[in-house]
């Protein structure tokens, strides 16, 4: 690795902890991706397989990059785990950019102790690189149209499907009951969540074990269509919550509170 | 897959492609092996595609393309005698002829063509025994008079014009052993670089088309659309089938398969992920998705996870998506998502460059992907945010290091080889059993075939042996109790099929569609065909390439994993599973039929035999109609392998399509109304809670509710009163809260069963009834904690 591609790797490697660490997500996105997945790889291939050498092909390279990515970040965390650490962003972080750190100075080592190895023959060909305008219609257009095709294509999916599933859910809850008082009362909470306030007024009823009401109450959800209340039931009947709406008689929502043992 | 560790050495394959063959293997010409001293870097790509052709004597062709061509591209082949020795620098093809025939026709080289017939034969003069000629040799010399030396290689309907890519038969010299092939001199193809992606890029757009295609399907399937099916299976092909086509044409190098191979993997990853982009709904990712969220809120490894508790043992995949959640910042269900593609192409990355090593083939590494991508579980099971996803690539990083390795790479390839067996080890039990198997199996073939015996081969399947068993032993010993189950339900049902023992599994099984059935079979059936095509090539061939060896056993193992279908209910899933690792073979073995044309039915030998007919020496190579043909056909064949698995893989075909709740069927059994039940048993009951309910509530709960789930509540369900047998039975599971959802009653369960172990498993004839559902209100001892309209929660017992 000569000290130029060293430099900027290690540079990138340093930006992208630093984004990770102190970013925000429109940062902390790209610098993690590039920690989790290019980096730890890009740094550990040069360190094994010296540039020149024709020992790994151009697609194992290209493969390598996230394999040994993931590695770096599955069996460090298992190091540092079993070394006491504890895996959050900090920590992990440390583990990917070290890796790849420590892998450009053994790249850097390697290509000082190893001087003699041949230049790359795709360098000293003078290989073209420019982008002509024949590979642009060739390669560069239908790739980046198959691109913002997959781009276009995935929002839409992703929007529609949210759209499809996520509908409002209307629910009556209570939490298990509390401890019976010395009045043989016992607190439940109670909580309706999704109400709209469109559909109210909701009126909630308490009844007992032979049907006859206990309580009334009338729900005036908050903004976020949410009500919550504390209801003192008898412990010793087996108490039925209804929710009704509107000005409908069948109770929308049902609970059912056992009598106590 | 020629075995030669020199190859690997020198050059990576798409260096030697690029400068041999230019990338158009279908006007390559070999016959022989080479003499070692012969060869050089630029002849070993040309030389591996040859390799089955390996057979005695010194017949040996020497291709060389010109350095500087001339005007008129010609190139001549020289045949000369075996003591010539070629001059440096010369640019000649050489065809050594052992002896020059007094007769020509003797060799049987001379052979009427039939019209239509693109095959070209060249038979070489001189051999110990005259031979009819095959219908997929190499060349055919005709014309030849007597005394007459000149070899021609008549191509296919040579145009009179000349056509851009086509090779055509100029020059005919007499007294002298010269082939003359004309080149076409217009249309002059540009030199190849190591990174030119020839019709890739387009072949891909149109892929993508596919992807739209069915995006626009997965919506309709939302939206209940008549006409969604029929975009769903048009999409699928115009994903898949494009791609074949490209690659099975035999003109991609290295970077164009590449580029395919890797843009396929991508789209049908969109496939996978469009199905439900927003959240995982398939309960095994949903209990990766849990493993991965305790990682990244407590910072520590092997918590406890009730959904899955063997996964804790194995985190590898939840630390890649933890690690890449609390870097990025991404929620879980996003990393996840990110997580799962990589490490799906590198699987596939990884399995192209393995056989592209392998067989220093492009054509042979991107045709044994496609087909590869015919797998069962390729599309959903195998992309998933599972941890088999996560081990998948690594698997593959071990096999080629080992390859890497065992032709010469050195020390560092051996070290890749342990930094996959260690990342399979910790991220997936089964896959880290195939690769020990898979490794043994490469060391044996290797150690039957190679003289001296190779003994350090052993050492990288030992080394995985002792990894795995040491990561069982110390670290996950719960996966032997975990895989004891499976394995016991195999034994039963292998001793119902050949012990006579009762099946207690009596109709079990919901009769498969017969169209789904004949897809399946004809798909299986051409693969059969393939291979025991290949099987016989190589065995009459006297093959001794290790690798082809390991490829014919695992294809064996794969017919035999497909019998697994048929053991019980879980037999599908088995053979299924089974075929994750047995099908990498299969796709080989069916890639070395279709690139290497290798004879499907054998023309009959001067003796009359067919069948025990020694193949032709060479490699079919093939152009004009009857490529065309092949092209065709192989693309025909692999879509259909392509629908079958997609008929008989994940998802069901009755979920193919996204769509309205469906009960019991998994992803398409995941709404807002369970998610949201699911959510308020995270917020309210405790850790510890143990809660029952139909496989989808017991996946939701155990999941985004993070209680302790009871699968085996089928009978407190099924019972139409609730008495003191349903009491007891409760007491024995522990259970303290019920999860209904009304919706049973509704519909019948999508695959046989509403609960896991389900009693009535397979004999559901209606739906749960309002009184079978209705009863635990009727219970004073029970008290309803949750309504939201459709799902309900219940406390057992006096609260």
């Amino acid at each position: 690795m000569n000290p130029v591609r060293a430099g900027v790797l290690a540079g990138l490697t340093v930006v992208s902890a630093l984004a990770v660490e102190f970013g925000p997500l429109a940062l902390s996105v790209p610098g993690g991706l590039l920690l989790a997945f290019v980096l730890p790889g890009l740094a550990i291939n040069d360190a094994l397989f010296r540039p020149g050498r024709r020992d790994i092909g151009v697609v194992e390279r290209t493969i390598l990059v996230p394999a040994l990515s993931l590695a770096v970040l599955v069996l460090g965390g298992l190091l540092l785990w079993g070394a006491g650490g504890n895996l959050n962003r900090t920590s992990w972080m440390l583990v990917c950019a070290m890796g790849t750190l420590i892998a450009i100075g053994v790249a850097v080592y390697r290509t000082h102790t190893g001087a003699t190895v041949a230049a790359s023959p795709g360098k000293a060909g003078g290989e073209r690189r420019a982008v002509s305008k024949q590979r642009l219609i060739r390669d560069v257009l239908p790739l980046a149209l198959a691109a913002v095709m997959l781009a276009g294509v995935g929002i839409w999916s992703f929007a529609d499907s949210e759209q499809t599933y996520d509908i409002a859910v209307t629910s009556l809850s209570a939490a298990p009951p509390g401890a019976v008082d010395p009045a043989g009362n016992r607190p439940v909470q109670v909580t309706a969540a999704g109400l709209s306030a469109s559909a109210g007024p909701y009126t909630m009823v308490v009844t007992g074990t032979s049907g006859e009401e206990l309580s009334r109450h009338d729900i005036t959800p908050d903004t976020d269509g949410d009500w919550t209340g504390r209801l003192t039931v008898p412990a010793d009947e087996r108490v039925t919550v209804n929710l009704f709406r509107g000005g409908e008689t069948a109770a929308f929502r049902t609970l059912i509170i056992a009598a106590a043992a | 897959m020629g075995d030669q560790p020199t190859s690997d050495r020198k050059r990576a394959p798409e260096e030697a492609t690029a400068k041999t063959a230019e990338s158009r293997p279908d006007e390559t010409v070999v016959i022989t092996r080479l003499a070692p001293e012969e060869r050089d870097g630029s002849e070993e790509a040309t030389q591996k595609l040859a390799e089955p052709a390996k057979s005695s004597g010194d017949e040996t062709v020497v291709i060389r393309p010109p350095k500087t061509p001339s005007a008129d591209d010609t190139v001549v082949i020289r045949a000369t005698g075996p003591s010539k020795k070629r001059p440096a620098g010369d640019d000649t093809v050489i065809i050594r002829l052992p002896q020059a025939p007094k007769r020509p026709t003797a060799t049987g080289g001379a052979r009427k063509r039939p019209a239509g017939d693109d095959t070209v034969v060249i038979r070489l003069p001189g051999g110990p025994k005259p031979r009819t000629p095959g219908p997929n040799a190499l060349s055919t010399a005709r014309k030849r008079a007597a005394g007459d030396d000149t070899v021609i290689i008549r191509l296919p309907q040579a145009p009179k014009k000349k056509v851009a890519g086509r090779v055509v038969v100029d020059k005919k010299v007499a007294h002298d052993e010269t082939v003359i092939i004309r080149l076409p001199a217009e249309a002059k193809p540009e030199p190849r670089t190591a990174l030119d992606f020839g019709w890739a890029p387009w072949v891909i757009a149109v892929s993508t088309l596919g992807v739209v295609l069915m995006a626009l399907a997965y919506a309709g399937g939302r939206a209940v659309a008549p006409w969604a099916m029929s975009a769903y299976w048009a999409g699928q092909i115009i994903v898949f089938s494009p791609v074949v086509f490209r690659l099975l044409s035999r003109l991609a190098g290295v970077a164009e398969s590449f580029v395919l191979v890797m843009g396929l993997a991508l789209n049908q990853y969109m496939l996978k992920w469009m199905y439900s982009p927003d959240q995982f709904r398939f309960p095994d990712e949903l209990q990766h998705w849990l493993a991965t969220t305790l990682i990244t809120e407590s910072g520590d490894l092997f918590r406890q996870n009730n959904a899955l508790p063997p996964a804790v043992h194995f985190p590898g995949l939840a630390e890649m998506g933890a690690g890449l959640a609390l870097l990025t910042g991404l929620p879980v269900t996003a990393a996840g998502t990110i997580v799962a593609g990589v490490a799906h192409l590198i699987f596939v990355g990884l399995l192209f460059a393995t056989v592209l090593r392998a067989s220093n083939s492009p054509a042979m590494a991107g045709v044994a992907c496609v087909t590869y991508a015919t797998a069962m579980h390729y599309l959903f099971f195998n992309s998933m945010f599972l941890y088999q996803t996560a081990a998948l690539p690594f698997f593959m990083l071990a096999v080629w290091a080992y390859r890497r390795w065992r032709t010469g790479g050195g020390r560092k390839f051996f070290a890749l080889a342990v930094v996959g067996i260690a990342m399979t080890t910790v991220s997936h039990h089964v896959t880290a059993f195939a690769l020990v198997a898979t490794l043994l199996l490469l060391a044996l073939a290797e150690l039957a075939l190679e003289r001296p015996r190779p003994w350090e081969t052993l050492i990288l399947p030992a080394v995985a042996l002792a990894v795995v068993c040491c990561w069982i032993g110390f670290v996950a010993q719960d996966v032997i109790a975990y895989l004891e189950a499976p394995v016991e339900r195999l034994a039963a049902s292998l001793n119902q099929m050949f012990g006579g023992a009762a099946s207690e599994e009596a109709g079990a099984t919901k009769p498969v569609p017969l169209v789904q059935l004949a897809v399946q079979g004809m798909g299986l059936l051409g693969l059969l065909v393939l291979f025991l095509a290949v099987a016989r090539d190589m065995i009459l061939r006297k093959d001794r390439d290790t690798w082809r060896w390991a490829a014919l056993a695992g294809g064996a193992v794969f017919f035999a994993g497909n019998g697994a279908r048929f053991l019980g209910t879980n037999g599908p899933e088995i053979a299924g599973r089974l075929s994750t690792f047995t099908y990498i073979p299969m796709s080989i073995i069916a890639a070395i039929a279709i690139v290497y044309a290798v004879q499907i039915i054998p023309a009959k030998d001067a003796d009359g035999r067919r069948w025990l007919s020694v193949p032709p020496p060479g490699v079919a190579v093939t152009t004009g109609r009857r490529l065309a043909g092949q092209v065709y056909i192989g693309t025909a064949l692999i879509t259909l392998l392509m629908i079958g698995a997609r008929t008989g893989g994940w998802p069901p075909v009755s979920a193919l399509l996204p769509g309205p709740y469906l009960a019991a069927a998994y992803e398409r059994s995941v709404d807002s109304f369970g998610v949201d039940a699911a959510r308020w048993q995270e917020r309210t009951l405790p850790r510890e809670a143990r809660v029952g309910g139909d496989i989808t509530a017991v996946a939701l709960s155990s999941t985004y509710g993070r209680i302790d789930p009871v699968r085996e509540v089928g009978e407190l369900f099924y019972a139409t009163s609730w008495t003191s047998a349903e009491d007891q039975r409760a007491q024995e599971l522990a259970v303290n809260y019920l999860v209904v959802d009304e919706r049973l009653g509704d519909m019948l369960p999508s695959n046989d069963a509403y609960f896991q172990d389900d009693p009535m498993a397979g004999r559901i004839t209606e739906p749960l009834s309002e009184t079978q559902l209705g009863k635990f209100d009727q219970v004073n001892s029970i008290s309803r904690l949750y309504d939201n309209g459709t799902v309900r929660i219940y406390q057992m017992g006096p609260s």
